[in-house]
This record gives C-alpha cells, sequence and structure tokens, in this order.
C-alpha cells in the first residue's frame, strides 16, 4: 500500500517528480560516467597486467642492481623462471644523424607474458633478439627518423646492431614510452659491448619473475612482500603484476580523481536544486499531509510514503543518469588511449553500479529528511489555520554535519586522498561561505541602492530578498560554476605558458645526463665548438640515506595497494635511492623558504656539512630544520645537517635535486654530470647530437621542447576532458538555475496576474524579469569568475611553485558566454511564462 | 454611455466538449450608478467580471467602455486601457506582499506614469483610514486592512469603472460592512460607476440596481 501511495505521490505531482530527476541525473551523470570510466580503466590494467609487466613478479631498481639480488630471488623462488632486463635512454647513431631511444636489453625468453609482435609474420620476436646476434628490431617511425632502411646498421653506443624488423605491437609497451623516444630491443647480452653501462648511469634495473602456477593476488603479494624483507637494499623494488597494472594507471588515476571531484561539485549543485525542489513541494504538501493525519495517518506511514517516493525518484535519476554515462564514456576511454596506448574499452562493474545506486539514494535522502521531519511536526488543524510551520533554528544547522560528512565520504572515494578531499570540501565549504556573505551584501546593498526606485524595480528585487532561500541558492550555484570553469581554464592557462614558453624561461633546449667524470671536457670542448655554453653542469652522486637524528632511516612498506596517494608517495619516496649533488650558487629556479643560504661556503672538514632540502621532499619525509642524516656515499658515510629547506620550479627544466650539499664535501665521490644547453638552432642542435653520440656514446640526450610539445600535448587532452566535465557543471548549474527560476515564477504567477490587471503590460514585465535574472546571475558569475582567479593564483603560485599568470582575454570571454548562455536561457523561460493569458490566480477563493 | 455590453458570450472546451457559460449577455450603463450581480456558484459571474474587466476575451459579443470596443484591443492596448480606466477589487486582496500599503497603492499611479504618485498614494491611504500603515507589509495588516489598501489602489488611478469580485467575501460580517460603507463612500465621492459581483444579500441592497446570472444571461 505504502508503495501505491508513494507512486500515486509521483503521478500526482509530475511537474516536482520530473523536475527532481532531471536535477538528479544531470548531478550523478558525471559521477557515473567518471565511475565506469576508472572501473574500465583499472579492470582492464588488471586483466593486463602481467602483459604490462611480462611477468609474475618484477625486482627492480634505479641503477645497476646489486649483484647480490639475484641469488637471493633465486633462493627464495627456486622453481621460478626467471629473466633479465634493462630499460634505459640512450642515443644511437647512423653515420649522420643520432637519436635518443628507449632501449630494452631483454633475454631471449622475453617476455614472459605478451607478445612482441614483428611487422614481418615469418619472424618471432624470440628467434630474432638473441645473444650474441647483434640483431635489433625497433619502432617504425626510427628508421624514418634517421633515415634508415630494414637489413642497415646502427650504433647503440659502441656497438652496432643490424635492424632485421620494425615493431607492429608491444603489448609491454604501457607507459607510452614511444612518445618520447622510439624503442629499440636488443638481447641482454649484447648490451656489454655497448658499453653504454658506466658508473652511475640512468637505467631501470629488473629482475623478471615468472611462477610455474597461477597464483592469487593476496598469495603473490605476500611472497613479494617475504622477497622485500629479504633484500637488504632500500632502492630495490619488488612488484607484483597488479601492482604494475596501478602504476601504469597513475597518471589516468590522477586525470579521474580530478574529474570525480568537478564530478562532485555538479553532484552538490544537483542536490541544492533537489533540496529547494523537495522542500517546495513539501510545502504544497502540507495541507495534504495534515488531511493524512486527520484521516489517522500516523507519523510512521506519512514519512514512509514521502521517503519512499523519494527513494523511486532517485533510483529513476540513476537509470537514466546510467544510461547516459554508458554513452559519454567511451569518449572519454578515446582519451585515455591517446594519453595511455593499451586500447581500453569501456567496462562496469555490478559493485560500481551499487555504490553509486546506495550512495545518490543515501545522498537524496540527506537532503530531504531535514525538510520531510519538519513537515511531519505539523498538526491537523493547518487544514484549517493554513500558517507554515517551517520555522529557522539553530538545531537545522546540524544537519549540515551527516552531509559533510557524505560529501567528504565521496571526495575521498573520488580523490583516494585524505589531503585532497579535506582540501577539496574545505574550500568548497569556505567558498559557500563567501558566496552567502557575497548573496547578503548584495541584498543589503541593493536595499539601500533600490529603497526609492520605480515600484516595479522594487517589486522585483524585494522578491529576490523575500525569497532568500532561491536567491541565495542561485548566487550559489552559479558563483560556483563560475569559479570551477575559470579555476580550470586559468590553471591550464598557467601550465600550458609555464611550459610553452621556453624564451622567458630559460628553459634549456637539450638536456643531458650520464657525462661521466672523465667526459666532462671534452663534452665542454664539443659545445664551445659549436659556441655554446652549457647553462648548467650539476654533479650527480648516487646515495642511500642511513640515520635520521640517529635512528635508523626505515625502509618503506612495499605494498602501497591499500594506502592513500599521500602514503604511496611517501612510500614511492622512501623506496627510492637518493641523488646528491653541490653547486656554489643557488639557480634561477631555487628559493629558500626557512633557514639560511650556504652558496658560497665550503664544508671546514669537521661536524656536519651542510645540507638543503627541496621542499615536497622534506614534507613527504617528515624532514624538519637541523635534522642530522647520515648518508652512504659509495661506502663511505658522510653526516650532514640540514640548513635549509629550497623551492624548486620544477618546470624550468635545469637539473635540480632534492638533497643539495654545501661545496667540500662530495667532490671527490664517484659521480655523473647532468647539463643543459641553451637554446639555438636546428642545425646545431643536430651537429652537437652527432658529434656527442660518436665521441660520448654512453651519455642520453633529451630534447626539450620535443619533450613539452609531448607534454603540452597529454595537458590538453587532460585540461579538455575536464573543461568538457566544467561545462557539463555549468549545464547543471543552468538547469538548477532554470528548476528553481521556474518554480518562482510559477509563484509569482499571481503577483504577475495581478500586475497586468492594474495596468503592467508585457513588455515592462519581460524587462522587469529579465533585467532581475541578469543582475543575480552576472554578480554570481563575476564573484565566482574572480574567486577562480583567485584560487588559480594560490594554486600556481602554492602546488605547482609557478609565477602566477592571467589571461584576461580568456576570462572576459568565459564569463560574457557564461553570461550569455543564462541570459538565454533565462529569456526563454521568461517568454514562455509571460506567454500565458489566463488570469484564474486572481479570482481563486 | 458608460458601459455597454452586448450579446456577450463565453464558452470553454472542458474535455473536447463546449462549455457554454455566458449565452448572451446584454447590459448597458448610461451614468454613474452601483450595480450588484448575483447568482448560484458556478453561474458565470466571475467570468462575466473578467470580461468586463479586459481580462478575459468574449467567444462572441462587444464590450465597450465609454464607446470604446474592448475586444478590438491588442494585449499591449488592453493593459494601458485598463490600468487607466478600470480599477479592480478581489476578494483575497491580492496585495503584493513584498511590497508596503503605500508601495502597493503607488504602483498602479506608477505604471501610468503620474509623477506625483506617491503623494497620491498617501492622500488615498488616509482616506481609507490607514495613515499609520503606511510602512506596514501586508503581512502586519489585519484582513479589513489588507482589503483597504486594495479599495485605495483599485481606486489610485481615478478609474470610471470599479469592478469588485466579492469585496467583503474574505472579512467577517463587522469588518465586512465597514468596508462596504467605506467602498460606497469613496464610489460615491469619485462619481466612479461600480459593478460589484457578490452572493451577499445585504451588499447588493445598497446597490442601486441588482442583476442576476442565470443560465448564462442576465436578469433583473
Amino acid at each position: 500500500m505504502i508503495f501505491k501511495w508513494a507512486l500515486q505521490e509521483i503521478k500526482n505531482n509530475k511537474k516536482f517528480a520530473s523536475l527532481f530527476v532531471l536535477n538528479l541525473c544531470l548531478g550523478l551523470l558525471g559521477l557515473t560516467t567518471i565511475q565506469i570510466f576508472k572501473s574500465s580503466i583499472e579492470n582492464q590494467l588488471n586483466e593486463r597486467s602481467q602483459q604490462i609487466l611480462t611477468a609474475d613478479l618484477g625486482v627492480s631498481m634505479r641503477g645497476v642492481m646489486p649483484e647480490s639480488v639475484e641469488p637471493v630471488v633465486k633462493k627464495e623462488f627456486p622453481q621460478a623462471k626467471i629473466q633479465k632486463s634493462k630499460e634505459m635512454y640512450s642515443m644511437i647513431r647512423t653515420d649522420e644523424l643520432s637519436k635518443l631511444v628507449f632501449i630494452k636489453a631483454v633475454e631471449s625468453n622475453f617476455p614472459f607474458y605478451g607478445n612482441v609482435e614483428l611487422e614481418k609474420e615469418n619472424l618471432k620476436f624470440r628467434e630474432v633478439i638473441t645473444p650474441g646476434s647483434s640483431n635489433t628490431v625497433v619502432s617504425k617511425e626510427l628508421l624514418t627518423q634517421l633515415e634508415l632502411k630494414i637489413g642497415e646498421s646502427i650504433f647503440v653506443g659502441e656497438k652496432s646492431f643490424k635492424i632485421i624488423d620494425t615493431i607492429l605491437e608491444d603489448s609491454s609497451n604501457a607507459f607510452g614510452n614511444q612518445a618520447f623516444a622510439p624503442t629499440l630491443y636488443i638481447n641482454h647480452q649484447d648490451l656489454e659491448g655497448t658499453n653504454l653501462i658506466q658508473e652511475g648511469s640512468t637505467l631501470f634495473d629488473s629482475i623478471l619473475v615468472k611462477f610455474n602456477e597461477s597464483l592469487e593476488a593476496s598469495t603473490l603479494n605476500s611472497m613479494a612482500n617475504g622477497l622485500f624483507e629479504k633484500i637488504q637494499d632500500p632502492s630495490v623494488r619488488v612488484t607484483t603484476h597488479q601492482q604494475s597494472g596501478e602504476q601504469v594507471g597513475r597518471l589516468l588515476g590522477y586525470l579521474s580523481d580530478y574529474l570525480g571531484l568537478t564530478a562532485l561539485i555538479g553532484l552538490c549543485l544537483a542536490f541544492i536544486a533537489c533540496s529547494f525542489l523537495y522542500r517546495n513541494y513539501i510545502q504544497e504538501s502540507l495541507k495534504n499531509i495534515s488531511i493524512w493525519k486527520s484521516l489517522g495517518a500516523s507519523n510512521n506511514v506519512i514519512f514512509k510514503v514521502y521517503g519512499l517516493e523519494i527513494v523511486l525518484l532517485s533510483l529513476i535519476a540513476i537509470a537514466i543518469s546510467l544510461a547516459f554515462a554508458f554513452l559519454f564514456t567511451p569518449a572519454l576511454i578515446a582519451v585515455a588511449n591517446q594519453i595511455m596506448p593499451l586500447n581500453f574499452e569501456p567496462h562496469f562493474e555490478y559493485t560500481d553500479i551499487s555504490l553509486i545506486v546506495l550512495l545518490s539514494v543515501i545522498g537524496s535522502m540527506l537532503f530531504s529528511l531535514p525538510i520531510l521531519l519538519d513537515a511531519l511536526k505539523i498538526k491537523p488543524s493547518y487544514i484549517f489555520t493554513q500558517i507554515s510551520q517551517f520555522h529557522w533554528s539553530f538545531k537545522k544547522l546540524l544537519w549540515a554535519v551527516p552531509i559533510l560528512g557524505y560529501f567528504y565520504g565521496l571526495s575521498f572515494l573520488a580523490s583516494n586522498s585524505f589531503i585532497v578531499s579535506s582540501l577539496f570540501l574545505g574550500s568548497v565549504v569556505l567558498t559557500v561561505i563567501v558566496l552567502f556573505a557575497l548573496s547578503e551584501l548584495i541584498l543589503f546593498l541593493g536595499n539601500k541602492v533600490f529603497r526609492n526606485a520605480k515600484s516595479l524595480t522594487l517589486w522585483s528585487f524585494n522578491t529576490l530578498k523575500f525569497n532568500r532561500f532561491a536567491t541565495h541558492t542561485i548566487f550559489i550555484t552559479f558563483s560556483l560554476v563560475g569559479v570551477v570553469l575559470i579555476l580550470v581554464q586559468q590553471l591550464q592557462y598557467n601550465i600550458s605558458q609555464e611550459l610553452g614558453q621556453p624564451e622567458t624561461n630559460q628553459v634549456p633546449s637539450l638536456f643531458l645526463f650520464d657525462i661521466q667524470e672523465e667526459q666532462r671536457s671534452d663534452f665542454e670542448q664539443i659545445a664551445e665548438s659549436l659556441n655554446l655554453e652549457p647553462q648548467v653542469v650539476s654533479p650527480m652522486i648516487r646515495a642511500k640515506l642511513l640515520k635520521v637524528n640517529g635512528k635508523d632511516f626505515e625502509k618503506g612498506e612495499r605494498d602501497t595497494s591499500e594506502m592513500t596517494r599521500e602514503g604511496q608517495r611517501e612510500m614511492r619516496f622512501r623506496n627510492r635511492g637518493f641523488n646528491l649533488s653541490y653547486r656554489d650558487q643557488l639557480l634561477n629556479s631555487e628559493t629558500i623558504l626557512q633557514g639560511e643560504d650556504f652558496s658560497g661556503s665550503t664544508y671546514s672538514g669537521e661536524g656536519y656539512a651542510k645540507v638543503s632540502i627541496e621542499e615536497r621532499f622534506a614534507k613527504r619525509l617528515n624532514f624538519e630544520l637541523g635534522d642530522k642524516l647520515v648518508f652512504d656515499v659509495q661506502g663511505v658515510p658522510v653526516k650532514a645537517q640540514i640548513e635549509n629547506i629550497r623551492q624548486v620550479r620544477w618546470s624550468s627544466f635545469q637539473p635540480n635535486f632534492f638533497v643539495q650539499f654545501q661545496s667540500g664535501v662530495l667532490e671527490y665521490a664517484p659521480k655523473t654530470f647532468l647539463a643543459t644547453l641553451p637554446k639555438t638552432n636546428i642545425e646545431t642542435k643536430n651537429k652537437l647530437q652527432t658529434e656527442i653520440v660518436k665521441k660520448l656514446p654512453n651519455v642520453s640526450i633529451i630534447d626539450v621542447s620535443q619533450l613539452i610539445k609531448r607534454l603540452l600535448s597529454v595537458l590538453t587532452q587532460m585540461s579538455w576532458t575536464l573543461i568538457i566535465m566544467t561545462v557539463a557543471c555549468f549545464i547543471v548549474g543552468l538547469a538548477v538555475m532554470l528548476s528553481i527560476s521556474q518554480l518562482l515564477l510559477q509563484k509569482r504567477k499571481r503577483d504577475i496576474q495581478l500586475l497586468k490587471s492594474i495596468g503592467a503590460d508585457h513588455k515592462l514585465l519581460y524587462k522587469t524579469l529579465i533585467l532581475e535574472s541578469v543582475f543575480l546571475i552576472s554578480f554570481a558569475l563575476c564573484f565566482g569568475g574572480i574567486i577562480g582567479v583567485f584560487s588559480t593564483q594560490i594554486m600556481v603560485n602554492e602546488v605547482f611553485a609557478l609565477v602566477p599568470k592571467f589571461n584576461i582575454m580568456s576570462f572576459l570571454i568565459s564569463l560574457g558566454l557564461l553570461c550569455m548562455t543564462s541570459y538565454l536561457a533565462s529569456r526563454v523561460l521568461i517568454k514562455n511564462f509571460l506567454k500565458e493569458k489566463s488570469y484564474q490566480e486572481l479570482f481563486k477563493e | 454611455m458608460i458601459l455597454q455590453v452586448k450579446d456577450v458570450h463565453k464558452s470553454f472546451q472542458v474535455k473536447n466538449k463546449e462549455l457554454k457559460i455566458l449565452k448572451g449577455v446584454n447590459l448597458e450603463v448610461s451614468q454613474p450608478q452601483t450595480l450588484a450581480i448575483m447568482g448560484e456558484s458556478g453561474s458565470g459571474k466571475t467570468t462575466l467580471l473578467s470580461i468586463l474587466a479586459g481580462l478575459e476575451p468574449p467567444t462572441s459579443g462587444e464590450v465597450q467602455i465609454q464607446g470604446t470596443d474592448l475586444t478590438k484591443f491588442s494585449e499591449a492596448e488592453m493593459t494601458r486601457f485598463r490600468g487607466e480606466n478600470i480599477g479592480i477589487i478581489f476578494q483575497n486582496f491580492h496585495l503584493l506582499p513584498q511590497m508596503t500599503a503605500l508601495q502597493n497603492v503607488k504602483l498602479p499611479l506608477e505604471l501610468s506614469g503620474d509623477e506625483q504618485a506617491e503623494q497620491k498614494a498617501i492622500e488615498l491611504l488616509e482616506q481609507v483610514g490607514l495613515k499609520d500603515r503606511v510602512n506596514h507589509l501586508p503581512l502586519k495588516l489585519s484582513g479589513g486592512e489588507k482589503q483597504r489598501v486594495a479599495i485605495a489602489r483599485a481606486l489610485s488611478t481615478k478609474p470610471k469603472l470599479l469592478l469588485a469580485d466579492e469585496p467583503s467575501g474574505s472579512l467577517d460580517i463587522e469588518t465586512g460592512e465597514k468596508i462596504t460603507q467605506l467602498l460606497f463612500s469613496l464610489i460615491e465621492k469619485y462619481q466612479m460607476t461600480a459593478i460589484m459581483v457578490t452572493h451577499s444579500q445585504p451588499l447588493a441592497d445598497r446597490c442601486e440596481v441588482t442583476y442576476y446570472l442565470k443560465n448564462g444571461q442576465l436578469e433583473s
């Protein structure tokens, strides 16, 4: 019976029901799409994780793996198959041309899982890349770039290799490395002759493990934990194939996290609208409720009927939003495939759908319950008195607690980060409070300004004043849309400006690494012969951190899959080796935040040497000024004390380090050098590359402009996706505004009919209503836009450590477009409303 | 001739059926006088009042006020004409709740472009006995006070024709009586024609002429 009555309520209040469903559906659409997108990515990364890692388990480290590790692995897994792999960026050359490539040196049974498919059907990868064959297979584009043909030879380091074929498909190439540099496969044994691996070379050295049987994720994880415990070196990582898949998905994870947060704003707006609609609906239903009561219905029954009505409406909204989400997900997946060429396909899990259903219903109930419970307090005598019983009390503010808790939970679900979700919710709440205050201020000032205005203008303004809740809702909704849209747009502008204007930032054109000590003078001579002066030449010394303030530096946890984003980041920092450096002067990209600058000072040889720590690195590892650290530099303990905390602008593309010593400490330690060269023409760049590859074959060169191009392309794809999500948010905002405005107009039907009856013509009324709408929305969008600009400036400065820039043109165009769209929507609504010629409201008894 | 109603018909479509409410109403008022229109509920009294006020067009027939045929007007022309020539008092007062008594009365004057709107509105409010309630919002006024404001508003532009829909219908007997007295004294003072739709026999008795709306036609 309850169900029947609830359905009857929906049938009898079709307008409310359809507006409620429309708003909730639009609000849920973003979140549902993101959840299906996330699910698709996670599921397929999980399915293909063995192919991505090419094994069940990987033991890897940056730099050359100590010889002691392999016997530990073999002892731990005596039955397992093992193969070695080394991956590195390096230059290769022909007689005339050179190019940075991603070298994969693998053993002949590579890969354990997946496949490297070659162009020629009759050729098998494993039969080509055999030990001692000096064969290589390469990405197709490399042939074009180096003007080569199959069968010709190239130099990899000091060794010549014959190109047997090109790669058609490589299931392990998940990171999209080929976007930065083409791939080149050689046999692991052939790597020795290249002489590429020298002291301090940058490479990923791995031991890949395949077990004879298929293992459960938990079993594999505990086996990996066991191995990790036995390997003493904290810089050695042990990764299961599932974790490898998760790591690959990290970039897409960040994208979906932030899309999820933007979608949450949309959902928040939708809930505000639904709550407004429900409040109005319940106010109109008070008479019905009092009739129910007078007929003997208990509060329990009425609660069930109206509660079930909300659940049913929410379910309808979820069903529609899911249907649309399935339509939109392929577009997002296409973006993911651009960023990461893994041929993702849309996929969903029933658990995700159940979660969405549950969360949506809980959300709707949370926003509706305070209103419904209030209405249930009404007495049957309301039938006669008709006096509304909605009264404001501070007790009602308590409802904010579960609502905030709900949104905190949702934002944590979206970002998997306590810090991000706290910051997100904190900023939204703070922004809403500021906007509420601004909205009140506008009404207060408007009251003074319009005090002596003509009656119709006064009527219009007073309507805003008398319908405070609706006015604040529309104002806050539109402001929030303005904040988000301008924030995303200006953030994208700031980052692309930072990356895209090398001239102004002195971004180098070439970045060189792995320059050995004895090669430094040769490198400088080559640069000088081409009239190029290196911008920066920085030494890099590999080390391990032994102690912090007298206590052993604990190795981080291996398995981070259950951790928050912050935890994962800290563990990644803990488990990596440390690259140390020293320099006399700070670079332009460095700023001291705390402590004293020790530029120019030299270590006296007694006590602790002074070190400078990068700000975020210090935060992750909880380092503070004055902390005493002990490093193991190639077996020699080096004591240091943190003298300052330094901010680094990483986008400068200059060699920068987390840990920087004062002079006089590390000069005699074995080291390699990183160097940058300034902007130059393509010819000089090519000449320099060819010279360096010929004379210093182990040195790798990154073309920074190419790298920036690639980064900008990924950034553009990501920011477009974000902008689309924000526009979707705007559409929700528009729907909210239209729903509320329509409701308000309906409430003003009597007023309008009365005004017409006393001589206010159609034109005048239209002008008044349009002005009212433009007044409110323009103020809201402008304030939102300004808050968006300030938020961008803070984020750019604090989070990205960049000098904030402001693009006034795109700001004005975006705001103009938003105002125009809102104006057009209001225009249609008001025109349609004023078309009605009936005067029935005036003669109702 | 102040008002001339010629063979006015009005019908509505209800579920594909034509519902005839007025079936040839004729009425002539040549000099200022008060008229009451009585009839059973649903007889079409309010419909007739709407047509006389130019709020509803008749299905057929003519309505002339001072020789001007209302049925020929466009919507904008009708609104302007009504603002200047017709005052309406509603049973439920229909004051704008977000505006004070003064602002409610001032509104029609401002709409007609009267530059002395405020002064005239204050005078009218004094005449209806609300000198002390000028800046009160409707919410703060009693039923009787609200109807006084509504009367002041209807009279503000000094219309030739005053139309009232159950002017004392929402008030208790005593207040209703006071409001009726006030209304009639003002009608007399301003020498206007008033047509009142009512169920109240005492109110009808005060009018100079009483008509009954039966079977869609007026009978005296």
